[in-house]
């Protein structure tokens, strides 16, 4: 008998909502840091005081080259005046945007890369994981991630499992430096440029738009869900499948009832066709059916054209 | 079209350049470029598809360089990287932005994949006693397969007008794909022959992406408008299907002829369908106070141009943040998609017509399986509970309707899931987190009529005319909803990330998922999985770097085999 | 009942079949793909910097022995034709790679604008089990070297 699926989670999540309005009432309030009301701009000689190992690095970057040109207040534009920092030379009265997190709203950053890639922030889980501009980007020195190479290190330095699937016998060029991360990935929490609708279909069919179709004779795992079948950051299966065939395919259709057909053992030849001739074991039935499906089920993605026999009125993706 | 999009390719290009030109006779502040030029040696021994996937080396000196370019000036940056390897590995990136009124980006990407030969060596046997017979063909042996993909992408950002911040955004990618690839065909009677050739790839898709985008006030609207052409250029593949006769005696072609669709004919195999994918996309994001909130609504219709027919998606999606209180965020996010695909009708010959007894009718209506509606809906709350502690639990809803599905009350799959997380953080030297998530689906995805009947499950009766029962009226006997995708499943991932000081680092991660299928009391269907995983880097002095890292990734899948007891 | 195909020519073809269902059994699938790295750097003086990595990942798939049951009393002892032991079919679609990889290489800076580098890398993949592309193990050697010029 089958059984409904219960809920469980549903409950379990109205129950963790409740607990966090809980914890909310009960939460001390430890104020993000920022200088006081009264705090005034210093200048950069000040801050370089104290700072100065860190003021040679950032005049060569990006930002320092633009800022140091317009103002010499080039620290502060980000960190807020100083002067209370530096009379109490104390680091929780002066804006660290490393430490900013998602409760202390918009970030210093954001305040002037407001462009549509970091629009979606707000929802973004790099965002709810409690990371910012700085867990990825530095600031103070200019190591800019422009390469396939670079990116994918940074990415990997957290997401070990994704680095480890990169040495799998099958997988996407990330380690030979042919992709990247952001090919698929936007770490800042909006979609790809070239994904017309929010799907993993979408995506994956940007690149590989011949699986699309739509196709007359389909398979259904396809217009469900490509990671059904596949898992994109490696495998060690082919054609970066989570099983080989045949057992993936095992998992949805029954063996080919030809695979227990007691096989000719020795050598034989097509009556018909002399020429196609060969050598099997009584197993051979077994191999033939059993060892690449699509062998002979070739589009297995979908196909226009019919295959052979009208009793599978066609759909057998061998053609 | 073509020239449509290599001209518009050659015009971003040239708008690019026209404002670094521009932008070049501002002062430079900065300007180094730096030029590696040299050479490499490639040896493969054995075989080298595997090793040489997506290198292609000759046993023999190549030429290779780089060059790096950067110049920043008060108001402009525009950097080149481009590596050669050789004709089939390069790339370049070119990035150019002015003030903060125009950015631009270009891409050049050329990698190279090669593939194996599948001999078919499995596939040769005969049927003891019998007559079936499994025969392959070789048309090429010792075929190099491979696939040369270039790829060429290039996106601008242009502010006509500072008030509003009204803004073009502009994008093109073109990729062409050429190369050999394996091609097996399979004909049925006289014997089961696969025969293998070479077909050519010759692969062209182009897309763009335009839009325009505005603030009023705090608010952002935007429309965007996307077109995709895929297209083969290759000839088409041709196969050989042979006449249905009996295999061993020659005779019977009228019975055997009379259950094919196409025999003794070459036809086409394996086509590439042009296809051609629209989009219109509108957007709306702002800020209210610590609020976000955004919402998109759009419209694709994708058509297969070698058939005719189209499928559309209609979706909307909004999501909206906010702080329900200094350090508690909540994050609501909700999405609906409705997918149609034109339902198609199949003509096909009568089965056995001709043949004693009565001829069948095989035509059929396709519907397709994409047709649904597909509505997400989640709420996650997020509270930092003392200075280390952030703990988060979300929990949401997903369902998939859809609206042809063979498999009897499996039309709907329902899932909700719950999870919770737990980060801790001490300074920025520690911090450990933990998620625990739990899904729990009814009536997942089936592949409807995929697997076994049970003996006698009902009565088969021969087809009409004759004392035969044929192994295609089994098929109605399957189970209809037997499935391996699961119902339930549990997922774990804890990270550990410690910074002692400034010269260690050490990340660890273990995540494992559990789910199973409990819809049938009977079959143990279950998956597991496991990767533990390390890095750590140390400073050892200044002179010396290391870095080690590990991982075990374990993967394990119960499911049925099964095969019908039947002897056709 | 079953009839022997291969009849004299001109018998119509008649094979009359009884509903005998399917056999099924359980089987489990399993893959595993272990992996370890270590890289370095070392500059030994200003003018002359080394790296080097090695690599090692070891992957396997495989699936159980399939051991359907006695099917006799199902098929009431027909089908003597057919063969329901299946006992080898794992054998047919198994993997086993390991893949070991060194890289050495070292950069000198000859003058403040000019830096000569070579690296060396050789990659090695052992393949155990062999299928449908028979055995691909390989190894590739690969040199290069270049003088890098800044301006």
């Amino acid at each position: 008998m089958k059984k409904q699926a219960r809920p469980h989670s549903f409950l379990f999540g109205v129950f963790g909502v409740t607990l966090s309005c809980v914890f909310v009432l009960f939460t001390s309030l430890v104020m993000a840091k920022t200088p006081p009301a009264d705090a005034v701009p210093v200048g950069n000689s000040v801050c370089l005081d104290c700072h100065d190992d860190v003021g040679i690095d950032f005049a060569k970057t990006m930002h320092g080259t633009l800022l140091n040109k317009v103002s010499d207040n080039s620290c502060e534009s980000c960190h807020g005046p100083g002067s209370a920092h530096v009379e109490n030379e104390d680091p929780d009265m002066i804006i660290n945007p490393a430490r900013q997190n998602q409760f202390d709203g918009k970030s210093t950053c954001l305040s002037c890369h407001n462009t549509d890639n970091f629009s979606n922030w707000a929802m973004a889980d790099h965002n709810a994981a409690d990371m910012n501009c700085s867990s990825c980007h530095t600031i103070h020195s200019d190591d800019v991630a422009w390469t396939s190479g670079k990116i994918n290190n940074l990415c990997t330095e957290c997401h070990l499992d994704v680095k480890a699937s990169a040495f799998m016998p099958s997988h996407h060029p990330l380690k030979e430096g042919n992709m990247s991360c952001l090919d698929c990935h936007d770490p800042h929490g909006g979609g790809a440029t070239f994904a017309h609708e929010s799907s993993i279909r979408e995506l994956c069919f940007s690149c590989h738009p011949e699986k699309e179709g739509p196709f007359i004779f389909e398979h259904a795992p396809v217009n469900e869900d490509c990671m059904l079948c596949h898992s994109p950051h490696g495998t060690v299966a082919d054609n970066l499948l989570t099983q080989t065939e045949p057992a993936l395919c095992l998992n949805c259709h029954s063996m080919h009832f030809h695979a227990a057909i007691e096989g000719w053992d020795g050598a034989f030849t097509t009556p018909q066709a002399p020429e196609r001739a060969g050598t099997t074991t009584a197993d051979g039935w077994k191999e033939g059916m059993l060892t690449k499906c699509s062998q002979c089920h070739t589009e297995i993605h979908g196909t226009d054209l019919p295959s052979q026999t009208i009793s599978t009125s066609g759909n057998a993706l061998t053609r | 079209m073509k020239r449509i999009f290599t001209i518009l390719l050659q015009s971003l290009l040239l708008v690019a350049l026209t404002f670094m030109v521009a932008a070049g006779q501002e002062e430079k502040i900065e300007e180094t470029y730096s030029v590696w030029i040299g050479s490499s040696y490639t040896d493969f021994t054995d075989y080298t598809k595997k090793i040489g996937e997506f290198r292609n080396g000759d046993d023999e000196f190549l030429p290779e360089f780089s060059i790096d370019y950067l110049s920043r000036g008060i108001n402009h940056i525009f950097s080149l990287n481009g590596k050669y390897r050789d004709e089939n590995n390069i790339i370049a990136d070119m990035s150019s932005k002015i003030g903060d009124g125009f950015s631009a980006d270009f891409k050049y990407r050329s990698m190279f994949k090669q593939a194996g030969q599948d001999m078919l060596a499995n596939l040769e046997t005969r049927e003891a006693g019998g007559g079936k017979m499994l025969t392959h063909e070789i048309l090429d042996p010792g075929a190099d397969y491979y696939v040369h993909r270039k790829e060429i992408e290039s996106s601008f950002n242009l502010r006509l007008s500072k008030k509003n911040n009204i803004r073009l955004i502009a994008a093109h990618r073109t990729v062409l794909q050429t190369g050999i690839e394996q091609h097996i065909a399979s004909s049925h009677c006289f014997s089961c022959h696969l025969t293998s050739s070479t077909a050519t790839i010759d692969k062209i898709t182009h897309q763009i992406m335009a839009g325009l985008q505005a603030d009023l006030g705090k608010n952002t609207v935007g429309y965007q408008f996307g077109y995709r052409i895929f297209e083969s250029e290759a000839p088409v593949n041709v196969a050989d299907f042979d006449d249905a006769i009996h295999p061993v005696f020659g005779t019977k072609g009228a019975e055997f002829g009379s259950r094919m669709i196409y025999e003794d004919v070459t036809l086409p195999v394996g086509e590439y369908p042009n296809t051609e994918k629209l989009s219109h996309k509108l957007t709306f994001k702002g800020d209210a106070g610590k609020s976000s909130y955004g919402s998109s609504i759009s419209y694709s219709k994708a058509t297969n141009k070698n058939n005719d027919l189209s499928s559309t998606a209609l979706s909307g999606s909004a999501f909206y943040a906010t702080s329900l209180a200094d350090l508690t965020r909540l994050i609501a996010r909700f999405s609906v998609a409705r997918l149609d695909v034109e339902s198609t009708f199949v003509d096909l010959p009568l089965y056995r017509d001709g043949r004693p007894g009565t001829p069948k009718d095989f035509d059929f209506t396709r519907y397709s399986s994409l047709n649904r509606l597909d509505l997400r809906g989640s709420v996650e709350v997020i509270s930092r509970l003392n200075k280390r502690l952030t703990a988060s639990f979300s929990t949401g809803i997903r369902l998939v309707d859809r609206e042809y599905y063979p498999a009897d009350d499996a039309d709907a799959t329902t899932t909700f899931f719950g999870q919770a997380k737990v980060r801790y953080r001490k300074g920025m030297r520690y911090s450990t987190s933990v998620k625990y998530r739990f899904e729990s689906s009814s009536n997942p995805f089936t592949s409807a009529r995929g697997l076994f009947e049970a003996r006698g499950r009902s009565i088969l009766n021969s087809v009409d005319g004759t004392a035969f029962v044929y192994y295609w009226q089994r098929e109605d006997l399957r189970y209809q909803d037997i499935t391996t995708v699961p119902t339930q499943a549990h997922i774990l991932d804890v990270t550990s990330s410690w910074r002692p000081n400034n010269k260690v680092n050490l990340n660890v991660g273990f995540k494992a998922k559990y789910d199973k299928n409990d819809n049938l009391d009977s079959l143990d269907i279950s998956h597991f999985s496991m990767q533990p995983s390390l890095a750590l880097n140390v400073n050892i002095d200044p002179k010396w770097t290391v870095s080690a890292g590990g991982s075990y990734a374990f993967k394990k899948s119960r499911g049925p085999v099964t095969i019908a007891l039947f002897d056709g | 009942m079953y009839t022997d195909t291969v009849s004299a020519p001109g018998d119509p073809l008649e094979i009359e079949t009884v509903h005998y269902g399917s056999a099924y059994t359980m089987a489990d699938y399993e893959t595993i793909s272990q992996n370890l790295y270590l890289t370095t750097s070392y500059i030994y003086s200003p003018k002359l910097k080394f790296h080097g990595m090695v690599g090692y990942n070891r992957s396997t798939a495989e699936m159980d022995r399939v051991f359907f049951p006695d099917v006799s009393t199902q098929t009431e002892g027909d089908l003597a034709h057919s063969d329901f032991t299946f006992e080898n079919m794992h054998d047919y679609s198994n993997l086993d790679y390991e893949l070991m990889n060194f890289s050495l290489g070292f950069e000198y800076m000859i003058s403040k604008d000019v830096v000569w580098t070579a690296e060396g890398e050789y990659a090695d993949l052992k393949d155990n089990e062999g299928y449908v592309y028979d055995i691909e193990s390989g190894s590739m050697l690969m040199i290069r070297s270049g003088i890098r010029f800044a301006f």
